[in-house]
């Protein structure tokens, strides 16, 4: 393996071998992906453009330093890791103070390959990508920043090792983590996944969890509504215990949907006025709950809650109170020791059991100590 | 700020005017349409283009 650097002097195109130097000296053929790479650092490094114009691999490319401007085309794919871990154990850092520039929110992808067992870094200084990739197995990932995957049309495809964010957000349109490769997709307590897509799709694609495990620190939100769109959770059928996942967001008749046999730490879905929609659960599935989980309709903005087809659904939380209101329930059955209120006005459209149809009685407070 | 960014497409270079780190553009060349994460500073502050 040797280290490339960035010249540029020939032309911006990264697949033009003179235009890398290796410890001073010019190429006759670009990196491979047994090569680190680095663009504005090392020696002979310049900030001059360049352009991802055709696939281009390496094991780690680290911009550290670069102002200049990296265009990455359509239809392109940076591949990204081999069976070492990258120089520093960086397998990407792109630096502030460049430009990057995609050709497209779908095809203009960056893959992560490496098959090292080895934790690597992914650092993005708030440049938004189009399309991630981690397929490597046994790879390790972690994120030393928030990461911007488009605000609202990227994609990242998880299909094989560990993508930690540390303490870090992804901001991504679309999380799919489909199929039955190790993998796991872990954080801490603070670690956030938005899915902001705003068209009709499975925002968090579990569908197939085998093999996948999902830390509960990592708060799920799906944060952007559309009027009619239907956004779909599906939490695998693995029994993964999700941590918070917040489906709340603005748009009027939109179906929101929960997939799968998964539980949650906390789940929210709502209505405001003018914004009625339906949340369904799976038929025959029971959700487990560890805190009190809070569906709220509003006046004017009633919130629908059924199953997905024509049979029950059971939601389970041991102890404590449901505080609902403004919703049509139909097929939802509420167990496991709480109270269940659905609120005073709420409707009750059959196949119901363990739902209140009243507010819950105010609380009352008791003080154990006479102060003198 | 003004910034100089390359279509990935036809390669001309456009000039084009943001006051946010992130900006959608469509070529004056081929009128093809691209995203552009612009220089920011460590606060995440738009900054200058180095040319």
């Amino acid at each position: 393996m040797s280290t490339f650097v960035w010249e540029g002097n020939t032309s911006a195109n990264s697949n033009v071998g003179s235009n890398w130097l290796v410890g001073g000296v010019p190429q006759g053929s670009p990196p491979t992906a047994a090569d680190d790479v680095l663009v504005g650092s090392g020696t002979g490094a310049t900030n001059n453009p360049i352009t991802f114009n055709a696939a281009f691999a390496c094991r780690s490319l680290d911009f550290n330093g670069y102002t200049g401007t990296a265009t990455h085309n359509a239809l392109v794919t940076i591949t990204i890791g081999d069976g070492a871990a990258g120089a520093g154990n960086i397998a990407l850092r792109m630096s502030a103070g460049m430009t990057y520039t995609r050709g497209s929110n779908s095809t203009s992808i960056i893959n992560f390959i490496s098959t090292s067992t080895t934790q690597q870094t992914v650092t993005t200084n708030g440049k938004s990508l189009g399309a991630v990739v981690q397929n490597g197995a046994g790879s390790s990932y972690l994120q030393t920043d928030n990461m911007l995957i488009n605000a609202i049309a990227g994609t990242f495809t998880h299909s094989t090792g560990t993508w930690d964010l540390g303490v870090y957000t992804m901001d991504v349109g679309i999380f799919t983590t489909n199929g039955t490769g190790t993998r796991s997709i872990l954080g801490s307590v603070g670690s956030i996944i938005n899915l902001n897509s705003t068209a009709s799709s499975t925002y968090w694609n579990a569908t197939t969890s085998t093999n996948l495990t999902v830390s509960s620190d990592i708060r799920i939100n799906i944060p952007n509504g559309a009027s009619n769109i239907t956004q779909v959770f599906n939490g695998g059928t693995t029994s993964i215990a999700y941590g918070v996942v917040d489906m709340r967001n603005a748009g009027a008749n939109m179906l929101s949907r929960v997939r799968g046999t998964c539980s949650f730490v906390k789940f929210y879905a709502g209505s405001t006025a003018g914004q009625a929609r339906t949340l369904t659960f799976t038929a025959g599935v029971t959700y487990n709950f560890t805190q009190a989980p809070e569906f709220s309709g509003s006046s004017g903005g009633i919130l629908t809650v059924a199953s997905e087809t024509a049979a029950t659904h059971t939601l389970s939380l041991g102890s404590g109170v449901v505080s609902s209101d403004y919703l049509h329930l139909t097929n939802s059955i509420a167990t496991g020791g709480a109270s269940w209120y659905a609120g005073a006005n709420s409707t009750n459209n059959g196949g119901n059991s363990g739902w209140i149809f009243t507010a819950p009685p105010s609380s009352t407070f008791k003080p154990s100590v006479t102060f003198m | 700020m003004l910034y100089k960014l390359i279509c990935p497409d036809c390669q001309e270079e456009n000039t084009v005017e943001s006051s946010e780190p992130q900006v959608g553009w469509a070529c004056d060349f081929c009128g093809s349409r691209s995203e552009s994460s612009l220089p920011t500073n460590e606060s995440g502050e738009l900054i200058e283009q180095v040319l």
